[in-house]
């Protein structure tokens, strides 16, 4: 979903006085994006629903302190970005097994291209993944990427470099 | 133009997208309406203020028996002035304890300790005559001093007995499922599988002439059961996970507690009203006729707070009795519905609250709690009930 910036400024502004029209429009400007990096990176839907709600919950009770001169969304992307990071990193040191419907398995009403870009998705790191939904999903320049998760530019350029051969040729 | 893979990336179909956005909606507009207004810079001093002073009137006030009148609260997790030994209970019953080295214990109003056995879960009976209390693969009925009524041995190991309002059955879970058994030990049999043995998310409804169970399936499905004809009342939808239930006196009202919400039920299953939470919590209900409840609820960072609640679709404005550093663990109200007993193993304390106009307000504290049901520095003992005069 396209927002203006003049926009979401008026949300956030009318959040903070009381206004529960504006609380949805900054929730419904939001979610699908949230929800969606989340997944992408995780690969489980009770982990992208858990950090997704998570990040909207931080954002709701930290809204009163919230900048309003600042972008919502990247402040939002940020939280989420992280999060899901953080918890493919805990599964896989609990060697834990997705047990989960998945993109790669259980859509079945996915096309097989999307079943392909899934499962190539699914094999990078989380730190791949994670640049590949901020650049292609979130649109972010790999500059404010860098910004973003506090990493070089040099490597959030050759992180996607790299996500980009794994997804690449087929796709 | 926009990039190929953006394009699939963003019409990727993902599972559960839409009722995963129906609920967090639900949860961000209840976190919304529950907020409170940030101040004023110039006014960041008043809620520390606040809540000093607050602690201090609860400390002033305090006049519990055998205990010494409370000042002021430390700086360190705890309230400073708090009892150094577990002199009395502030209101007549026992107290039903587990201890973290696996010891079960009767704790009396004089605040005198009698050690059941070696047990890792308790609950009473309905009357206080028996406890039914487990160990290992073993389920035991013991009186109060100790004596063994009866005992079953299942092949998995036994967590969270619970005894129905009749008398005359006890649920318990083993090995994914659970089970019931009547009061005398013999008719043991399974009701459901696919539970969690490791949280007690079951609750007897508060009837005697029925044996209606509640309890939470691994999805975090509430099913409300007739025991003994096997018919299912009502089942909700999937809620995630479910560690707790609690129903209210008159059996109208059920909360179900995950780690991250808490729900509360209607008659007949009906979902009234789900509250986000930042941690796991504990929730137990007042004997109130209005369905208020005490809830410890962790905060985001500050620490944790006791609140109490209505279970209604409107819950109410939340209204403070406690907060502190760390977390709470356990709360359970006295059998005369005044006082609150709210566990903080943070600072290793009991806190004997009692809620009313701040002129009533009382707080008794107790502190080395580890050690009076263990060892020093060991796990911290856990309630299993507060029972009957």
């Amino acid at each position: 979903m396209d927002t203006s910036g003049r926009d979401e400024r008026a949300w956030v502004r009318g959040a903070q006085a009381g206004s529960a029209s504006d609380l949805e429009a900054l929730f419904r400007a939001h979610w699908s994006r949230a929800y969606r990096a989340a997944y992408l990176v995780t690969h489980d839907a009770a982990a992208a629903e858990d950090i997704a709600q998570e990040s909207f919950l931080a954002a709701v009770r930290a809204l009163d302190r919230f900048d309003r001169r600042r972008p919502f969304g990247p402040w939002l992307h940020r939280i989420v970005v992280n999060r899901a990071i953080d918890w493919t990193r805990a599964r896989a040191l609990r060697g834990e097994v997705e047990l989960s419907p998945s993109l790669a398995g259980a859509q079945t009403e996915s096309t097989g291209e999307a079943r392909t870009l899934a499962a190539r998705l699914a094999a990078l790191s989380p730190e791949h993944r994670a640049v590949t939904v901020l650049r292609y999903l979130l649109e972010y320049t790999p500059g404010e990427i860098a910004e973003l998760l506090d990493l070089p530019r040099g490597t959030v350029n050759s992180r996607l470099r790299r996500a980009l051969d794994q997804l690449g040729e087929r796709l | 133009m926009k990039h190929a893979l953006q394009r699939r990336l963003e019409h990727l179909e993902l599972p559960g997208e839409h009722e995963a956005r129906l609920r967090a909606f639900e949860l961000v507009c209840t976190a919304w309406e529950q907020r409170e207004p940030e101040p004023r810079p110039r006014r960041r001093l008043v809620p520390i203020l606040a809540a000093a002073v607050l602690l201090a009137v609860l400390a002033a006030a305090l006049s519990a028996p055998g205990r010494a009148v409370l000042r002021s609260v430390r700086e360190a997790i705890g309230v400073e002035q708090a009892a150094p030994a577990l002199l009395s209970l502030p209101s007549r019953g026992r107290l039903l304890v587990v201890g973290g080295g696996g010891d079960a214990w009767v704790v009396h109003p004089d605040g005198g300790k009698r050690r059941l056995g070696d047990y890792t879960f308790a609950g009473w009976s309905p009357r206080g005559l028996y406890a039914a209390v487990a160990r290992g693969r073993e389920l035991t009925a013991v009186e109060p001093d100790g004596d063994v009524r009866w005992s079953l041995t299942r092949p998995d190991g036994v967590t969270w007995p619970r005894w129905a309002p009749s008398g005359f059955r006890i649920a318990y879970k083993s090995g994914g499922s659970l089970r019931v058994v009547i009061g005398n030990g013999r008719g043991d049999r399974l009701l459901a599988r696919d539970v969690d043995d490791g949280t007690p998310a079951l609750a007897w409804a508060p009837a005697v002439n029925v044996n209606l169970l509640a309890y939470a399936d691994r999805a975090g499905r509430i099913h409300l059961v007739d025991v003994d004809t096997r018919r299912e009342r009502w089942s909700s939808p999937p809620g995630g996970r479910t560690t707790e239930l609690a129903w209210s006196p008159d059996g109208t009202r059920l909360l179900a507690l995950g780690p991250r919400r808490l729900r509360i039920f209607g008659a007949n299953g009906l979902l009234l009203r789900t509250l986000p939470l930042a941690a796991p919590a504990a929730v137990a209900f007042s004997r109130r006729a209005d369905h208020t409840f005490a809830l410890a609820r962790r905060l985001d960072l500050s620490g944790s707070e006791l609140v109490l609640l209505r279970a209604e679709r409107s819950t109410g404005r939340p209204r403070r009795l406690f907060s502190g550093p760390g977390i709470f663990q356990d709360v359970v109200w006295s059998p005369n519905d005044r006082w609150i007993l709210l566990t903080w193993p943070s600072a290793d304390q009991w806190l004997f609250l009692r809620p009313g106009r701040a002129t009533r307000q009382r707080l008794a504290a107790y502190s080395a709690i580890t050690r009076q049901f263990g060892e020093p520095g060991g796990v911290f003992p856990t309630v299993g009930g507060w029972c009957c005069p």
